[in-house]
């Protein structure tokens, strides 16, 4: 076995080092990055030209939420941390990530940045929140997935909507596509942040 | 080929195959999906891998699939684990 | 050989260095600490190959949530563990033991 996980290695190796060079797809992403309205080219990638991805990436982090969350616990949660300093510093250090998660989501559109990587700074908001028993993500079975796919469907429905304006689904209207981006990013964000916290929690009990 | 290009397929190709034999070595289930984020990682190493492509700078579509990825590698790793934890695996979870 | 290129050749030996350790080090404690610095490093390499996109993300996602996600899980174990044995193994001892002895002939 080990013999063939180093051939599998040698072969991804050779086939790496012999791959031809390409032009790639960077002069196709210019050509049209006026139409998607941010000008981070990875951000059109990811909201626009290949939105249908990022659409399946949110409804996978749900469905693994899904299938996590009614696992009957075998241990219980930690009791919630105490103390003024831990209960102080992690009150002022939420909101701040809070606030840097919004930010790096704005600059995404122009610089490197972005939903996926605000909702991770969300994340670990909310995560440090639920570690002094502050939490705000809702305990209840399903309740915190419910929430995340509203999230989606908002994408979702963005994304069928765009049918009647370009006649393709997920296909912004050039005019409008940075704000409309702009705001699928923060519903994106929201679940993906809320549907992380919770695979964080999940699989314990209330303490 | 750059010594840059080989020098990053190397490390992809390592990666790769340092987390695939530890999938296949150790039977903690815990050691097998540090193993499986560890592949993840040779294989987003090669999807950035700056050899085949040629002029304008990195190409943002292969960027976009590896941020995609890792979102959904951090997903099946809190699923594995809590899957770990429910099977109570060696008793001590691990 | 360039300065970028030793940079990298640093990088990349740091990278092998803790790939090695976080998959065959006998005590899984250090395998998963091992983990989180090669995430951190791995995201250093990937800003260095023109992907800061990617880089931010696995720093906050790969090396950050996974392994809080990871701490969490040996965290968790270990009071499992207390209720169930009477022993936190919280000085690691013999959680290593045991580690070693179901990876036997591994490390």
């Amino acid at each position: 076995m080990v013999l063939g996980a180093l051939a599998a290695a040698a072969a991804l190796f050779v086939g790496l080092v012999l791959l031809q060079p390409v032009p790639g797809l960077t002069p196709e992403v210019e050509r049209h990055i006026a139409e998607t309205g941010v000008s981070n080219p990875v951000t059109a990638v990811l909201l626009d030209y290949r939105a249908y991805d990022t659409l399946m990436e949110l409804l996978i982090v749900v469905l693994a939420l899904l299938a996590a969350e009614p696992l009957a616990p075998r241990i219980a949660a930690r009791a919630p941390l105490a103390g003024p300093v831990v209960v102080g510093g992690i009150g002022a250090l939420a909101p701040a990530l809070a606030v840097l998660g919004g930010y790096v989501l704005w600059i995404g559109a122009t610089a490197p940045g972005g939903a996926l990587q605000a909702a991770a700074l969300w994340a670990a908001a909310l995560i440090l929140l639920e570690t002094v028993g502050r939490g705000l993500v809702p305990r209840a079975t399903n309740h915190a997935a419910g929430l995340s796919a509203i999230g989606v469907a908002v994408f979702f429905g963005a994304g069928l909507g765009a049918v009647a304006f370009t006649g393709m689904p997920l296909d912004w209207p050039a005019k409008h596509a940075g704000a409309i981006i702009l705001g699928i990013e923060v519903a994106a964000a929201a679940a993906l942040a809320l549907g992380l916290a919770a695979l964080f929690r999940a699989g314990t009990a209330a303490p | 080929m750059s010594a840059v290009a080989i020098l990053y397929a190397g490390l992809a190709a390592a990666l790769f195959g340092l987390g695939l034999i530890s999938v296949v070595l150790h039977r903690s289930p815990l050691r097998r999906l540090l193993g499986i984020n560890v592949m993840g990682l040779g294989v987003f190493t090669a999807l950035l891998y700056p050899g085949p492509v040629e002029g304008s700078g990195p190409d943002p579509v292969p960027h976009a699939l590896v941020i995609t990825g890792l979102v959904v590698a951090v997903a099946g790793t809190a699923l594995g684990l809590s899957l770990i934890r429910r099977a109570g695996i060696g008793q001590d979870g691990i | 050989m360039t300065p970028d290129l030793i940079v990298d050749a640093v990088l990349a030996a740091l990278v092998l260095g803790l790939a090695s350790t976080a998959m065959f080090v006998a005590s899984v404690r250090i395998a998963v600490g091992a983990f989180i610095a090669l995430g951190a490093v791995v995201a250093v390499l990937w800003a260095r190959l023109g992907a800061p996109d990617v880089a931010l993300a696995e720093a906050v996602i790969g090396a950050g949530l996974t392994g809080a996600l990871l701490l969490r899980h040996l965290g968790l174990a270990d009071e499992g563990e207390g209720e169930g044995e009477g022993d936190t193994g919280r000085d690691g001892t013999r959680e290593d033991a045991r580690d070693g002895r179901r990876d036997g002939g591994v490390a």
